[in-house]
């Protein structure tokens, strides 16, 4: 489950799953995240229920959205390939040109 | 507004293209890359093996368009303006006079601020009725993923635009074997 403990207190945890690796994304403590933790339990079944239930409208609107990713992921992809080409490099997500005998 | 590319002189194999560009792509974004793999990188998108290569992309963004207006609840007559709407905006962002790789950018920011709003209108319709807790989730990871494509292609059209000041190399000449340019798009 979410709930793990540091120290003396128990904190709710949300997991979230990003390829092979899961990710822990803080949530809170107390009250609130008792009321959270309830809700997530129920929502998997909500959501199970929602998806066989899903309106053609909600079907196309899905199918719209994931070709609109597959072009956009492609444009970053080959706009990638040409900052590369043009001498630059990513660093801390920043695209900064190689130096070249002390010029920038 | 129609993207054409003429025919390739070398047949065309999409998928070899692709995983060599992606290998190629993972070989040379680090400090120093090899200047071998750079030089293959540069062959790939500017030669005729990289025609097919930029000719998925348009095609893939002209689907893209095709979806997501086509897809959309909306009567005809309302779906042809915003074909016009995003030809105009396409304009005002200069798509004419833009090199390739910027009139690709052009064409994502157009089309992501398009979804970006009719996902708002959604979104404003359906929070006005009594909604569940699971549908009123899905609505705003919807416009969350929408306002993130857009800020994105926006971003990266900006990035390319500043960088593409002091480097040239930026504005791609796809050209074929006989040395004759391509216009991969009007």
């Amino acid at each position: 489950m979410g709930w793990e403990q540091r120290g003396n207190n128990s904190y709710f945890y949300r997991k979230e799953r990003e390829g092979s690796r899961v990710r822990s994304v803080y949530v809170g403590r107390g009250e609130i995240a008792h009321m959270v933790a309830q809700l997530q339990s129920t929502s998997p079944l909500l959501e199970k229920l929602a998806r066989t239930m899903k309106s053609p409208e909600v079907i196309k609107a899905e199918k719209a959205e994931a070709a609109l990713d597959q072009a956009s992921d492609l444009i970053q992809l080959i706009t990638q390939a040409a900052l590369l080409t043009a001498g630059y490099h990513t660093h801390k997500r920043q695209w900064r040109r190689k130096r070249h005998d002390g010029q920038s | 507004m129609t993207d054409k590319v003429e025919s390739p002189l070398t047949p065309a194999k999409p998928e070899e293209i692709r995983v060599t560009f992606r290998q190629l792509l993972e070989k040379t974004n680090k400090d120093h890359p090899r200047p071998q793999d750079v030089a293959a990188l540069a062959d790939l998108l500017n030669g005729n093996q990289g025609l097919q290569l930029w000719r998925d992309v348009f095609s893939a963004a002209q689907y893209a368009q095709r979806a997501v207006i086509e897809n959309s609840s909306s009567v005809a007559g309302v779906k042809e303006c915003w074909k016009y709407r995003l030809s105009s905006l396409r304009q005002e962002l200069g798509y004419n006079e833009a090199p390739v790789l910027e009139k690709l950018l052009i064409q994502d920011a157009a089309l992501s601020w398009l979804k970006l709003s009719l996902v708002e209108l959604q979104y404003s319709h359906t929070m006005k009725q009594s909604i569940t807790l699971t549908l009123g989730i899905f609505w705003e990871k919807r416009l969350s993923a929408a306002q993130r494509r857009f800020t994105r292609a926006c971003e990266t059209l900006a990035r390319v635009r500043k960088l593409s000041r002091n480097t040239p190399a930026l504005q791609f000449n796809i050209a074929t074997s006989g040395g004759q340019q391509v216009n991969v798009a009007k």
